[in-house]
């Protein structure tokens, strides 16, 4: 079987790609994650008993070990820092991933604006490090690099929808520490024939998504107001606002096709195609409760 | 805020090798109060000009940068201060990026917060564009970005951080992508001064008549580093914030050329030895500039003719060599 290494497992694109990788049952999934990592995304997991955290608690440091507590149908966490260069080399080393996801990164824009210094580093070296650690070993996965639409930032009328030869007009910290992945991606690809694909993914919402996004915001004070926890009034930002989302479960499957179709060195955009503004998906929402709720 | 007398501009970097002829030229051709930062290396005792005071200040350190801005209060930023060697750059990629990119966020963090209109000189490098495909020479400011090394993608970041401050923020900063310059001063791991450098020693008799080389096939855009530092002062007092600008000879100079060019101007019989530690991964075979943008601009062109370059980087190290080999600036060497 494949040996799938995912780093950012914890989070939301990274639990979806989990699940969906154990429902294609093709590969052995492994996951990095820090020492005391919250694992509320892979809670559905850990209730149907397909969450191995035997891996967990202190650094696997052979092959041989990971043998002993690895299970097969379940997704294997394993201890590993991204900020900790010898525990990437270790977990490759012990993995030896054919293929590897590396979706870790500190990836909300507001904390880009208030935190520019700690985004830039937590994007760029933990990916460092783990291509360090491929060069370090006789191994040759596939690798993806999520890259995000933001590095599109500001997008003039005539340029939709975007081709990934559209310029760059990065408009937060987040968005340039994510060209600045992409482009170490493809210079590994150029220097050592690292065997990188990067995508660049469109807006992805769906369940378990963080309330602070639009839709799960939304979607989440309609559920309370549902369950009478809140008064029936739904506050909003800006709903004009146009984007191209896309459910995340589709970005799942449409990372594992970039390593599967993909060719290194190149980059592919992962959206819907078509935009909505914040008002079309508000008022989707709506239509899907019976409650009557006013927009503030 | 006062009336000033005079302008201040602030220079990182500026007794690296851009920065000191960067210096020399403001000095000579403005009234401008000059600072300058210095790192590693600790100030010189004796400053070489009043109007150009220099502070040790590591800029990864942001307190250190916002003391910085808080005391200088410029008007003007030329940011030079870098880790500009390629090989070092493979093999400590983490450090050149947080050198690079760090110091940037540093400098333009501590700008904005201090609210103050200040135009900020954005160094990024040709090195940006990579390896051009077929059809792709010259290139211009509008080529793919295909950077091979890990200093290309710390300036690829630099050049982005700096756009994405003038998009954000409506800060009016300056990009400027140079191609190869050179010139009197340059330290010795660069291939002109290499190749200048071994010739003094050969005809002081300090070093046997054999001179090792790299990739002479490739042909690269050289400008004298004086040509270079006059176009970031039109860059930066004429620029259009927001815009980037390749600065360029247009022209490729092919390595082998410069270095029998060199040669021509030594009576010493020298064997050319090819070695292959001195090779790159991954070298572009041919790469220059368009600089039509910035001409249009400022009507910049390089004056300084190549020739002259070589000549005066030769004569540069016969005087280093003939001072006192020892006295060389070894700290730039490192």
């Amino acid at each position: 079987m494949l040996k799938v290494l995912i780093t950012g497992i914890t989070g939301f694109a990274g639990s979806h790609l989990a699940e969906y990788l154990l429902a294609r049952g093709d590969a052995e999934v492994y996951g990095a994650c820090r020492w005391r990592s919250r694992l509320d995304n892979l809670s559905d997991l850990r209730r149907q008993g397909r969450l191995n955290l035997r891996g967990v608690d202190a650094v696997v440091g052979s092959e041989a070990e990971l043998r002993a507590i690895a299970e097969p149908h379940a997704v294997n966490l394993l201890q590993g820092d991204m900020a900790d260069p010898y525990q990437m080399k270790t977990l490759v080393e012990v993995v030896k991933p054919d293929r590897i996801f590396h979706l870790a990164a500190q990836s909300f824009v507001p904390t880009s604006w208030s935190a520019p210094a700690e985004t830039f580093s937590i994007n760029t070296i933990g990916q460092i490090h783990l291509f360090e650690a491929v060069r370090a070993s006789s191994l040759d996965p596939l690798i993806q690099i999520a890259g995000s639409s933001e590095e599109y930032g500001l997008v003039h009328p005539d340029e939709v929808p975007i081709k990934e030869s559209n310029p760059f007009r990065p408009l937060s910290p987040y968005a340039v520490s994510k060209i600045a992945q992409e482009f170490l991606g493809y210079q590994y690809y150029r220097s050592y024939g690292l065997r990188v694909i990067v995508t660049r993914g469109f807006n992805h919402t769906g369940p378990r998504h963080g309330p602070v996004l639009s839709c799960s915001s939304f979607a989440r004070q309609i559920a309370e107001i549902e369950a009478e926890f809140s008064p029936p009034v739904l506050y909003v930002g800006d709903l004009m606002t146009k984007r191209d989302w896309v459910d995340v479960r589709d970005v799942a499957r449409a990372y594992w096709l970039a390593l599967e179709k993909g060719v290194a060195g190149e980059v592919y955009n992962i959206g819907s195609g078509t935009t909505r503004t914040v008002q079309s998906m508000l008022d989707m929402l709506l239509s899907l409760t019976p409650v009557a709720i006013e927009v503030r | 805020m006062q009336a000033r007398a005079h302008k201040r501009a602030l220079i990182t970097g500026a007794s690296g090798f851009v920065g000191e002829h960067l210096c020399a030229y403001l000095l000579a051709h403005t009234d401008w109060e000059l600072a300058g930062t210095v790192y590693p290396q600790p100030v010189e005792a004796r400053p070489r000009d009043p109007r150009l005071v220099l502070r040790h200040v590591d800029l990864r350190d942001p307190e250190s940068v916002q003391t910085l801005l808080g005391e200088v209060q410029p008007d003007t930023i030329f940011h030079l201060a870098a880790q500009s060697f390629v090989p070092t750059s493979f093999a400590d990629p983490w450090d050149t990026l947080e050198n690079n990119i760090r110091g940037q966020l540093n400098l333009l963090e501590a700008v904005r917060r201090s609210e103050r209109q200040v135009r900020v000189l954005v160094v990024g490098s040709n090195e940006e564009y990579g390896t051009p495909q077929p059809g792709e020479l010259p290139q211009t400011e509008g080529s793919p970005l295909r950077p091979s090394n890990p200093y290309a993608v710390s300036k690829v970041a630099q050049d982005f951080l700096g756009f994405q401050y003038f998009l954000a923020y409506g800060m009016p900063i300056v990009r400027v992508r140079p191609f190869n310059h050179t010139g009197p001063g340059q330290p010795p791991r660069f291939v002109v001064p290499s190749f200048a450098s071994q010739i003094a020693r050969i005809e002081a008799g300090l070093q046997e008549p054999l001179l090792k080389v790299g990739n002479l096939d490739a042909a690269r855009d050289f400008t004298d580093v004086r040509d270079i530092v006059r176009a970031y002062y039109l860059a930066v007092t004429q620029g259009e914030p927001g815009e980037v600008y390749n600065l360029a000879s247009g022209r490729p100079q092919s390595v082998r050329g410069l270095l029998e060019t060199l040669l021509s101007y030594s009576k010493v019989e020298i064997r050319i030895e090819q070695d292959p530690a001195l090779y790159r991964p991954v070298d572009a075979p041919v790469a220059y500039g368009n600089a039509d943008k910035f001409h249009r601009l400022t009507a910049w062109k390089p004056e300084i003719p190549f020739e002259k370059t070589l000549w005066d980087v030769l004569e540069y190290w016969r005087e280093q060599v003939g001072g006192s080999f020892q006295t060389l600036k070894v700290s730039e060497n490192l």
